[in-house]
């Protein structure tokens, strides 16, 4: 996948639970379907940091279950991980690409460090991480 | 073999009968460290995957952790740090080290100078400076630290000044008193590192002794006339000072600084050398200056190594210690820095 699709709907969504959750790090996963263009999302799934922590995240692994049934019964397909950086750039860090697993997945980085909220999508493996595009749909 | 088929997050797949939940994660390739699982819509602990034995139509679902961190660096400090961060042997790990790593740097002079800039610039994230004396202007020929205009300042108070005049980002601690028997493991407690830039005897043994007995890494410097030398000194790992020079020497055998004067730019080859030890330790790159005493003749422009062994038979880093409480030797002007031949080493 070369780029991320979200509608702008879903991408204020995702941005609205990062301020809410600031000063920790919020999580999610964005599914959808995977297209040529890149993977589209379609839906959006807020979940929780069970670290309930400015400096990192990891999900609870029985939401997480849930999560992928639920996306199997509608025919989703895992597009992104994403999580917030509340404090910092929105780059990889070491941890980030260490628990980098879904080697297909787009790693989405929404960083609250400036007034105005960033949001970069990354493909990562083999530790290194290369930047995609993404594109916000109205 | 006959095969059975399985269930794996909703796929089909093929496997051996009787084959375990390990036998599993095998044929896909895939870590259970980083992973977790569930049999049947019941969670099963890693420790039993070898014992759990797959059965026709099992459904097993197995999910990666999904997880990370903040990154730990801003967009300002990614661009002050870009020529360490470009580094492959740093990279943003090794910058990471140094962010976290405290470097006590005892002297604002000569040597403590270049190290503390250095140290400063390179963005060790706490860095403590103690030094008891006023700028006096004898000492600008060589400690760049300070200025004219901080003429009779307090040194610690200069120094905090232009270090924090470099990198905003760090936390500077300063102490303006003498380091002495009574505060020196206080204070070397708190940090991670000590780089002596005092370069007098009674400091030299007093650290050495404190950081041996608190198992603290020390960069030790000294410089005289044309000349410099400086070594490391990791405890448990490699010689000590006193493995080399077991007491200071007698009063009278050797001249001060102030008798016999220094080239002002040794502090600065030196100061830096010792700089340059604090962040190979801090980030692991490279080999210290372990058991090796490296002797700079400037007037040469000649660097030569002498390679010293832990002595078991040493005072306070030997195999049975006779020095267990703190010394602190007299500060006279006559003692300042012996070289190897100087040294009894008995
Ligand atoms: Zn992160
Ligand atoms: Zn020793």
């Amino acid at each position: 996948m070369n780029k991320l699709i979200i509608k702008g709907e879903d991408y204020r969504a995702v941005v609205d639970y990062c301020l809410k959750e600031k000063p920790n790090e919020a999580c999610g996963i964005m599914a959808g379907k995977r297209e040529e263009e890149g993977g589209r999302v379609t839906r959006v799934y807020l979940m929780k940091n069970t670290k309930a922590s400015p400096k990192e995240y990891l999900m609870e692994p029985e939401e997480q279950f849930a999560v992928f049934k639920d996306m199997r019964q509608k025919g989703l397909e895992l597009i992104s991980i994403f999580h917030s950086h509340p404090h910092s750039p929105a780059r990889p860090s070491a941890k980030d690409i260490a628990m980098a697993h879904y080697k297909e997945a787009i790693y989405t980085i929404i960083s609250l460090e400036k007034a105005k909220e960033v949001m970069r999508a990354f493909l990562i493996s083999d530790d290194k991480y290369r930047e995609i595009g993404l594109k916000i749909e109205e | 073999m006959a095969k059975i088929n399985v269930k794996v997050n909703g796929r089909k797949e093929k496997i051996e009968e009787r084959a375990s939940l390990r036998d599993l994660f095998n044929k896909l390739e895939i870590n259970p460290e980083v992973a977790v699982t569930k049999l049947n819509d019941a969670i099963i602990d890693k420790d039993r995957y070898n014992e759990t034995l797959l059965k026709e139509n099992d459904e097993i679902e197995i999910i990666f952790f999904m997880g990370g961190g903040a990154f730990d660096f801003s967009e300002e400090e990614i661009e002050r740090y870009s020529r360490h961060i470009i580094l492959p042997e740093i990279s943003g790990q090794g910058q990471q080290k140094i962010k976290e790593a405290s470097v006590l740097v005892v002297g604002a002079g000569g040597l403590g100078s270049p190290v503390a800039y250095y140290l400063a610039a390179a963005g060790v994230g706490r860095l403590g400076i103690i030094d008891s004396d006023l700028v006096d202007l004898s000492n600008l020929q060589r400690q760049i630290l300070h200025t004219t205009a901080d003429l009779d300042r307090p040194k610690v108070e200069s120094a905090r000044e232009k270090l924090q005049a470099i990198n905003p980002n760090i936390e500077i601690i300063t102490y303006n008193q003498y380091l002495n028997k009574d505060n020196v493991l206080e204070i070397i407690e708190s940090f991670d590192l000590v780089v002596d830039g005092v370069d007098n005897f009674p400091t030299r043994y007093l650290l050495n002794d404190a950081c041996v007995m608190k198992n603290k890494p020390l960069v030790e410097a000294g410089i005289l006339r044309f000349d410099g030398q400086i070594m490391t000194i990791k405890p448990g790992e490699g010689p000590c000072y006193r493995c080399i020079f077991t007491r200071p020497p007698a009063e009278g055998t050797i001249p001060s600084c102030q008798e016999a004067g220094v080239l002002g730019a040794i502090a600065g080859t030196i100061g830096t050398l010792q700089a340059t030890e604090a962040l190979k330790i801090i980030t692991g790159v490279g080999k210290p200056l372990i058991g090796r005493l490296l002797i700079y003749d400037a007037k040469e422009l000649s660097f030569r190594e002498v390679e010293i062994r832990r002595n078991p038979d040493c005072p306070v880093c030997g195999d049975n210690p006779t020095i267990t409480e703190l010394i602190e030797y007299e500060l006279s002007c006559e003692l300042h820095q012996q070289t190897e031949e100087a040294g009894d080493n008995e």
